[in-house]
Order: structure tokens, then C-alpha cells, then sequence
């Protein structure tokens, strides 16, 4: 931040002060936003650093398109769908390669996520389907109402409230299940 | 009150979330990450325009070159390639005694357009010679096309060669001479003139998309 300040202070060209100008509005959206999305994300993708990943991916494209980002009437809504459709594609890729490896091994693998031994939650949360999950975590970490929600994913607030009302039914059976309660 | 709020789902999403990552060490590596996207673009925009640049130029030459009175029409341009006007370029070099031949392992008696134009006795044009039609340079493409006249005493033959292929385009047989065409086109030319005390035959062969001429002249 102070470095950015420092450019403003001694640079005196327009361009370097609409550079600053970029870093600034995006250093506040980013620190106010980074973190909840980040974990919204996790949620999803089972794992902190492929959300981290994709987050920061769509903060770059932000900030290598900011003047048309920053003219959106939601730009932080703009940034969550843009991580939100990395993290789908890489999720693609990952499946893809996962398949091919157990195509070459011969063997049947289980989940990725179940298989890397990680937290019982991540392990019951990758049991549902992809779109129950990113209802939840957009609803519950990210703390959007059912329409922002809606329109995040595409989806209509009755499928939204569908997707969330099988999302905890189907995690509490399976929490339920594995001994716990909820 | 909204009938999904649940704390303690809330609270179980949260804590699968993770902890709260380190903002400053992500925004640092946006930043780095700005500046390697910002670089990249940089080197493709280069490269798009240093090709743009290389394209325009090599249009311009070209259009140079192929304006009238530009540098494609400086006598020097033609000296580099086979003649391919009427005149033949056997008598060019005959006209002019005691040049010498261009590269000095030509024969001194091989090949001279003076043996070719006056002599009675049998000559063939050799190889040398013909190479150094073309500037005496094997490694310049041969053109796509050329018309040259070869002499021997009985007569002239006037051939052209275009893609790769001989057209006879005239002969002229001297007094007393009687003209008898053997081969007309193709991949070679071949015409033979007669009289009672002499006969030449002028025969031009393709060779390497080349002209390989031959005149011979015999007493019968």
C-alpha cells in the first residue's frame, strides 16, 4: 500500500496515477473479500490451496480488466464467478487426468478428496453433488442471501433453495451416519 | 429469520472453509502475477508487431521492385540472368575480341562464340560457357523464362524455354541451306540444316531446368 503511495508521490504522469488508482480500489475489494471467498470456495473444492488459487486468478483478471470490472454494477459478484468457473474447469481437468491415470493403473480409485484422507467434513461434503455444495458454501461462508446466490450460479432462488434444502438433509444423514450429529 | 438459517451448519461449513488465509502474502501474489500477465502480453504484442513490421516491409521491396524504372528494371538486374532478347548471347561475346571468357578455367579454345558463329569445323557449346550466361553463379535459380537464338553456319534456331518446357519459336536457314526440324518442343529442340558440301545441327537440351545446347557442324 505505501509502495503505491510512493509511485503516486513521485511519479507526476497520468499513467502511473491511474496505475495507482487500479491498485488502490483493488487492495480494498481485495482485502474485504479475499478471505471469504477463499473459504466459500474450500468448501468446494475440498481443499484451501485450489481455492486460494482460483480466487487470485480472478482478482488478476480484475485487475488486468479493471476499467471494465469496475464500471459492473457488482464486481465482487463478477470476481466470485470468474474463481467460481477456474475452480470448475481445473475440478474438469483434475477429473479427466484422475481417469486416465486410473485407466493406465488399472485400478478404481476412490474420490480425490476422499482418497486424500482429509477431514471428516471435507470427506462428507464431497459425498454431494458439486452444485449442493457451492449452494451451501455461497450461503453459509460466503454469507449471500438466496438471490445472490441465484444469480451467482444461474439458477433460478427456488432451485437454489431445492439445492440447499438436499444439501444439509443429505449431509446430516451422512453426518449422521459417520457416528456425528448435526 | 430465514427458514435455511442454521448456525450450526453455518459454523461446520466455516471450520471446513480452513482458517483465514494471509491476505497481504495473496495480494502480493496477485501483484506478481499482474505483472507476469502484463510481460507475457507485452512479449506477444512484440512479436505480432515485429512480424507486422517485417511483412510490410518485405511488401514494400517487393512493390519497389516491381514498379517500372524501379531497381527490378536496372540493366545491372538482367546482366545476372540468361539473355532473352533476339540477340544471341554467343554473338555478344564474339563482338567483342579478346575479352576474356568470364572464369579463367574455360578452355581458350572451347566454346567461343567466334568458332560457333564463323568455323566450319564440328564445335558444341560447353558447359562453361552456357554457365556463364548465367553469370558463371550455378546456385542462381534458373529463370522461368528465357528465349535464346544459337548459330551455327547453316543457320539459326530461336528457343524459348517456359516452365519447363522448349518451344522452337523460329529458325532462319542461310542461302543454300535447307532446314529440317527433328524435335519441335518439349525437352528438346532439334534442328538440322542441310546442303550439298555441309550440315549443322543445332540441338538444345533441358538439363537441370536449363538450356544444354549443342551445335555441330560437319562436312559431308
Amino acid at each position: 500500500m505505501n509502495r503505491n503511495v510512493r509511485a503516486h508521490d513521485d511519479g507526476a504522469d497520468s499513467v502511473q496515477v491511474a496505475e495507482v488508482a487500479v491498485t488502490e480500489s483493488l487492495d480494498t475489494l481485495f482485502r474485504a473479500n479475499y478471505s471469504r471467498l477463499v473459504r466459500a470456495l474450500a468448501v468446494v473444492a475440498g481443499n484451501q490451496e485450489s481455492a486460494a488459487d482460483a480466487v487470485q486468478e480472478a482478482f488478476v483478471k480484475a485487475h488486468l480488466h479493471w476499467w471494465r470490472v469496475k464500471s459492473l454494477e457488482d464486481p465482487v459478484g463478477w470476481i466470485r464467478r470468474v474463481a467460481i468457473n477456474r475452480l470448475r474447469d481445473e475440478h474438469r481437468r483434475f477429473g479427466r487426468k484422475q481417469a486416465a491415470i486410473a485407466r493406465l493403473d488399472g485400478l478404481r480409485r476412490e474420490h480425490n478428496v476422499q482418497s486424500a484422507g482429509e477431514t471428516d467434513t471435507t470427506a462428507l461434503l464431497a459425498a454431494l453433488p458439486r452444485q449442493q455444495r457451492l449452494a451451501m458454501a455461497l450461503f453459509y461462508v460466503d454469507d449471500l442471501s438466496l438471490d445472490e446466490v441465484a444469480a451467482t450460479l444461474g439458477i433460478s432462488a427456488g432451485a437454489v433453495k431445492f439445492h440447499l434444502h438436499q444439501g444439509r438433509e443429505r449431509l446430516r444423514g451422512l453426518h449422521e451416519a459417520s457416528g456425528g450429529s448435526l | 429469520m430465514n427458514e435455511f438459517d442454521d448456525p450450526e451448519l453455518a459454523s461446520l461449513l466455516r471450520r471446513a472453509g480452513g482458517t483465514h488465509p494471509d491476505v497481504n502474502v495473496a495480494y502480493q501474489r496477485v501483484l506478481n502475477r499482474v505483472h507476469h500477465a502484463r510481460r507475457r502480453r507485452l512479449v506477444v504484442l512484440g512479436t505480432a508487431a515485429s512480424g507486422l513490421l517485417l511483412a510490410t516491409g518485405a511488401l514494400a521491396l517487393n512493390r519497389i521492385a516491381a514498379t517500372p524504372g524501379g531497381p527490378g528494371d536496372r540493366p545491372t538486374f538482367d546482366a545476372s540472368l540468361p539473355i532473352e532478347t533476339s540477340a544471341a548471347p554467343i554473338a555478344v561475346t564474339s563482338s567483342l575480341p579478346g575479352e576474356d571468357p568470364p572464369t579463367s578455367d574455360d578452355p581458350p579454345t572451347g566454346g567461343t562464340a567466334a568458332t560457333i558463329g564463323t568455323g566450319h569445323s564440328s564445335t558444341t557449346v560447353s558447359d562453361t560457357e552456357h554457365d556463364d550466361e548465367n553469370g558463371g553463379d550455378t546456385s542462381t535459380p534458373p529463370p522461368s523464362s528465357a528465349t535464346e537464338v544459337f548459330e551455327g553456319t547453316g543457320g539459326s534456331v530461336t528457343v524459348r524455354l517456359h516452365d519447363g518446357e522448349f518451344s522452337l519459336v523460329s529458325y532462319v536457314a542461310r542461302a543454300g541451306y535447307e532446314a529440317t526440324v527433328n524435335h519441335s518442343g518439349g525437352d528438346r529442340v532439334e534442328v538440322r540444316f542441310n546442303s550439298p558440301g555441309h550440315r549443322t545441327n543445332i540441338r538444345v537440351d533441358l538439363e537441370d531446368d536449363g538450356m544444354e545446347p549443342s551445335v555441330e557442324e560437319d562436312d559431308t
